[in-house]
């Protein structure tokens, strides 16, 4: 069952009980009181009633003549009077009944005579109709006369049958509008709450984009709102993780791409030589096609590993001498430059820099090593460093071919060559950016490219002095 | 025999491939990248193209598209099924994954330049043999072959300059269920040394085989 369909259930039961309970408490006063305001009448009428007869019996006793004839003709005027406002009366002595006649041949009981005290009253149900019964002595003579008065409370019965009727009527009346107001209400109110369901039912199919859209500020409004915030935080990780694992797919396809070339190669030219009828010539330069394809791979096993071990482990920074850094580079370049007949001009305003010296000297030998393979045949390649207190900023400037806007967005994807026949050829892994990315971010800095297309490339490379958290 | 233009832009798998196949006897001509073996296939005429899939310029994907009328071997590192679908499905006689062994790659060429019929008549030095008919002559005249011999020799033409294991020999000329000794090959070498006087060419390579040089 759902949460407004409890509401509402819950709420027209207690509403139904309590009106009812209510309405029955004022009823059964009211009624109480109107039976006390008709007793008190009864009695009244009754006194009066004895009173009367009372004068009328002593007057016939003193002119002696209370006979019982006498005695009938006096009540039969009172009798008279009363059946006209539907009251009995009856009268008798402490053997037997004197008025009405219909009763005269009638003993009273013991019981009766001696019940009798002065006065009593009792309200009695006969044939589903109250009457109200006032006994008393009427006079006390040498005899004793007892009477009876008996008023039907058919008026008042009517009266109050009417208003239950009429009770029931309204009482049904109101249950049922408010049944029908309190549905459309709670339906409206759990409107929200409905859309929200639907929103969470959506999102557990899998469907990201779901989202509600909560009006007001009520607790449901502000649900909608958390809803909504965490719809988004998911959306933004599953994205997130997507992207991850595309970009994991991708490089694990390069990397079996980028195996299989040297290795296909290996074998091929094994093969060859092993079942070939190969002149000895040729087989030597196979074998020397066989030492520079090992070696790519060879080439390629420690880039990974350099960037696997940048993953795993933190690094050590220290300062160090922006003059060492260069003059490695230098020699590490020295044959290249030659080979390319590409000039490296190093120069630095500062002496010293922050950083862990060995990822430095990869990350400046890959821009350089870059920046001289985008040259080509002749061509300028110049670094400069320079830095204040907290920051140091390293230029990688030549004047190659550059690049377009479409290279330079995946320059930093594992694998990606800009220019990939030549820089197969020349057993480049397509992963020296992928590194400088990684050492770069290894010192919390950030690494931008300029280029254009026939005129060159520039990278700069920023990052702080100190940790951040040193 | 046949003209076969190879693009691939790894440089020394092409040249791995032009040098097999002119180990059996085919011309191969080496293309870099797309755009130029496009050039060079407009140019010439060529027999049969192996296609690389990942290529500067124009990938192979492309580039058999406007390879007309010629039968295009894809040969590639890509070998995800759907690869080879896409590759077959865009009209590739075969499609070969990268590392591939030299007798798979001649084998799969011959498969093709057999169907457009290319070579009927294979000559061996003063062999002629002709492929139609199942007849070979040594100087102009008929030697007479029994079936076996004839099929040896075949697969001894067909793959040239390769040496051949016995299991090699046995699967290619007997058959795959053929459950003869590797004895049989050396039997049956014999014989083809004597009625073809092939005594030089079939060369004996130690631990690997026979190899028919020529």
């Amino acid at each position: 069952m759902k949460l407004w369909q409890k509401i509402y259930l819950i709420t027209i039961a207690i509403f139904v009980v309590l009106l009812d309970c209510g309405i029955y408490l004022v009823f059964q006063m009211t009624y109480n009181k109107d039976i006390i305001l008709e007793q008190q009448q009864a009695e009244t009428e009754f006194y009066m009633l004895t009173e009367g007869i009372y004068r009328n019996f002593t007057e016939l006793e003193k002119k002696d003549r209370l006979k019982l004839s006498q005695m009938k003709s006096v009540l039969e005027v009172y009798e008279n009077y009363y059946t006209k406002q539907k009251i009995a009366l009856t009268v008798w002595d402490s053997k037997s009944y004197i008025y009405p006649e219909r009763l005269e041949q009638e003993k009273v009981s013991e019981q009766a005579a001696g019940e009798v005290d002065e006065y009593q009253m009792v309200i009695s149900t006969e044939n589903g109709v109250k009457q109200m019964q006032v006994e008393g002595i009427l006079y006390e003579g040498e005899e004793i006369y007892y009477i009876r008065y008996e008023k039907p409370l058919t008026k008042l019965q009517d009266t109050w049958g009417t208003l239950e009727k009429q009770y029931i009527i309204i009482s049904v009346a109101f249950s049922l509008g408010l049944a029908v107001l309190l549905f459309f209400v709670l339906r409206r109110m759990m409107h929200p709450i409905r859309l929200l369901t639907k929103a969470v039912d959506d999102m557990a199919g899998g469907n990201l984009d779901s989202r509600v859209y909560p009006k007001g500020t009520d607790d449901i409004a502000t649900l909608g709102e958390h809803f909504n915030e965490m719809a988004e935080h998911i959306q933004m990780d599953m994205l997130h993780i997507q992207g991850e694992a595309k970009a994991k797919q991708q490089f694990a396809d390069n990397f079996a791409h980028e195996l299989k070339s040297p290795l296909t190669s290996i074998y091929g030219y094994a093969e060859y030589v092993e079942k070939g009828n190969v002149p000895y010539d040729e087989m030597l330069e196979c074998m020397g096609i066989i030492m520079e394809e090992s070696d790519r791979l060879l080439h390629l096993s420690y880039t990974l590993l350099d960037m696997a071990k940048l993953r795993t482990y933190s690094i050590e920074k220290k300062k160090i001498a922006v003059a060492g850094l260069f003059s490695v580079l230098q020699k590490q370049t020295q044959k290249h430059c030659r080979d390319a007949g590409v000039q490296l001009l190093c120069h630095s305003q500062v002496e010293d820099l922050y950083g862990n010296e060995l990822l430095l000297q990869s990350l400046l030998f890959n821009l350089v090593s870059n920046s001289i393979f985008a040259c080509g045949d002749t061509g300028t390649v110049s670094i400069t460093v320079t830095g204040t207190e907290t920051e140091t900023k390293i230029c990688v400037q030549d004047n190659g071919c550059g690049m377009t806007k479409e290279q330079m967005d995946r320059i930093t994807e594992p694998f990606y060559r800009a220019d990939r026949a030549r820089g197969r050829k020349e057993g480049r892994s397509g992963l020296g950016l992928s590194l400088c990315q990684q050492i770069v971010q290894e010192h919390e800095g950030t690494m931008t490219f300029f280029s254009e297309t026939g005129k060159g490339t520039t990278v700069v490379v920023q990052f702080c002095n100190r940790s951040v958290s040193g | 025999m046949a003209k076969i233009l190879i693009i691939e832009d790894d440089r020394h798998i092409s040249d791995l491939i032009r040098r097999n196949l002119s180990l059996v006897g085919h011309d191969g001509c080496c293309c870099y990248d797309g755009q130029e073996g496009l050039c060079t296939f407009k140019k010439e005429h060529f027999d049969l193209v192996l296609l690389d899939v990942m290529l500067p310029e124009i990938s192979g994907f492309d580039l058999i598209k406007l390879v007309e009328d010629t039968p295009v071997i894809f040969v590639t590192a890509k070998g995800q099924l759907e690869d080879k679908l896409n590759g077959l499905s865009l009209g590739a006689e075969d499609y070969i994954v990268k590392p591939f062994e030299m007798l798979e790659l001649i084998a799969r060429v011959n498969v093709v330049l057999r169907r457009i019929q290319k070579e009927e008549i294979i000559s061996v030095g003063r062999i002629r043999v002709d492929v139609k008919k199942r007849n070979v002559t040594l100087d102009g005249k008929e030697i007479v072959l029994a079936p076996q011999e004839y099929n040896l020799l075949e697969v001894f033409i067909r793959n040239r300059n390769i040496a051949l294991s016995r299991e090699k020999l046995l699967e290619a000329a007997w058959g795959y269920d053929y459950e003869g000794e590797t004895k049989t090959v050396d039997v049956h070498v014999q014989r083809l040394r004597k009625k073809l006087g092939l005594e030089k060419e079939i060369k004996t390579i130690t631990k690997l085989g026979y190899r028919l040089e020529g």
